[in-house]
């Protein structure tokens, strides 16, 4: 895995080492609580309404990987109230943050687990949409998870939500992170350089080609922020 | 930083015997024609030249035939690769070498001493290459040359299928290493290099890709020093 210290990989054994492993895994909680209104945008949410949701039904079985502290299935909860959630993360902090959440409808199931290397506790072809949000890009082979979203997503129906950073230049990635919240002002500079390689491993057409590469068509795709993008897909 | 070896999973050794198969592919003629053509002409007579991560030493057994009369340096952050380089024989008198972690030590070189500074495949290793450029142009002549030889972004499909130049025994295992690889050997466009280089105060006089496309080498004067 990368290290790619926005978060995800934060919270994982790479980094958060027992001497100083409290404060990264509380730098990295509010880190993702600051920066979830930055990637979580109104962009993001037009695109779920007019791309995601109609193919879903009343009442979806939806799985967030990597889901943090659970913002996202709070959201989603609140959209489709009898949706029947799952969230799994690597850092139990993150995932004992989602359970103490108040959710619209039930509560989601949720998991400590490293996604990109176990098998998912959930049955074949039960899911009705699967989404992993600014994680995989750390991944250092990200086919055998797409092999897993496979198995466990419906036949036919099933739907795979990648929402990932994509590539822009080196000038316009540190001057975007100077401007945005997550870090203390005289942190953003080190950390944008920090941060460039992970968060700029991949083109929009890289990730195309992951996904093809991984037998899955693009249904649906948005750029919603000036430097990630949704994409909706389907395995083939 | 992350380190070549931890990038790659191998030993000092095994980076270093890696280095010493895959040298004349790197450095071949078509490199040498650059340096002949940008670089040599705007060095003194008896230039000093240092090679910052200089590896096993061969670029600098190969300058000290290319460039008679130079005084080489070469670092590097590797002890076996240092010692590697004490064993080559050299065309002139053999090279001032040393280990050194650029990121953690001062360059053991006087201030405005070297006519030109040589990195290969180092300066994408790390994240911050401004605050390492600002040391690098401490011991560099105002009227000095920074070559830097690096990896330039190439498209994913592109990378991981590009022909590797040792065969494979596992090829899953080395799409997994090719994958890691990826993400320091793309980190930086050739567009992302020129912006570096000129935020840390240099000029590109020359920008090649001699060997391949993923591969460049840019020529570049401190500002303000241009000839």
């Amino acid at each position: 895995m990368v290290p790619c210290l926005c978060g995800y990989a934060e919270k994982g054994p790479e980094v958060t080492g027992p001497g100083d492993g409290p404060v990264l895994r509380d730098q990295a909680l509010r880190r993702q609580l600051e920066r979830y209104e930055v990637r979580y945008n109104e962009a993001f949410w037009s695109f779920f309404e007019a791309r995601v949701r109609p193919e879903l039904p009343e009442a979806p079985v939806l799985v967030d990987l990597a889901c943090g502290p659970g913002l996202f299935l709070l959201d989603v909860s609140k959209l489709l109230p009898a949706a029947v959630l799952h969230g799994y993360d690597a850092g139990r902090d993150m995932i004992e943050g989602a359970a103490m959440l108040q959710y619209a409808g039930a509560p989601p199931t949720l998991g400590v687990q490293d996604v990109e290397r176990k098998r998912l506790p959930l049955k074949d072809g039960s899911v009705d949409l699967l989404s992993i949000a600014a994680a995989m890009h750390t991944f250092d082979d990200p086919w055998p998870l797409l092999d897993e979203v496979r198995r466990v997503l419906k036949p036919l129906t099933g739907r795979f939500l990648l929402y990932d950073w994509f590539r822009v230049p080196m000038r316009d990635y540190i001057a975007q992170r100077l401007e945005e919240p997550g870090d203390a002002p005289d942190d953003r500079y080190p950390r944008a350089l920090q941060m460039f390689a992970a968060h700029n491993r991949f083109t929009a057409d890289d990730w195309r080609w992951i996904l093809a590469q991984g037998r899955y068509d693009i249904v649906a795709a948005a750029s919603t922020h000036a430097r990630a993008r949704a994409w909706l897909a389907k395995p083939i | 930083m992350t380190t070549h070896q931890e990038l790659s999973g191998g030993s000092d050794e095994e980076l270093r015997d890696r280095m010493l198969r895959t040298h004349e592919s790197r450095f071949n003629d078509s490199y040498w024609a650059v340096v002949s053509q940008h670089v040599v002409p705007r060095l003194p007579p008896t230039p000093s030249i240092v090679d910052l991560g200089c590896g096993p030493g061969l670029f600098l057994r190969d300058a000290s035939q290319r460039i008679p009369g130079a005084k080489l340096y070469g670092f590097d952050l590797t002890p076996a690769m240092v010692e590697h380089a004490r064993t080559l024989e050299y065309a002139g008198d053999p090279p001032a070498l040393g280990a050194l972690d650029v990121l953690k030590q001062s360059i053991p070189l006087p201030e405005s001493s070297m006519d030109a500074v040589f990195m290969s495949a180092v300066l994408h290793l790390f994240d911050d290459p401004f605050m390492f450029l600002r040391s690098l142009r401490g011991v560099l002549k105002p009227t000095g040359t920074f070559v830097l030889y690096d990896w330039v972004r190439i498209a994913l499909a592109d990378y991981l299928n590009r022909p590797l130049r040792e065969a494979v025994a596992d090829p899953i295992a080395e799409r997994r290493r090719q994958m890691k690889l990826f993400a320091a050997h793309n980190r930086y466009t050739a567009e992302d290099w020129r912006w570096v280089l000129g935020e840390a105060g240099f000029d590109i006089v020359a920008d090649e890709a001699p060997t391949a496309k993923w591969f460049r080498v840019f020529v570049a004067t401190p500002k303000r020093a241009r000839r």
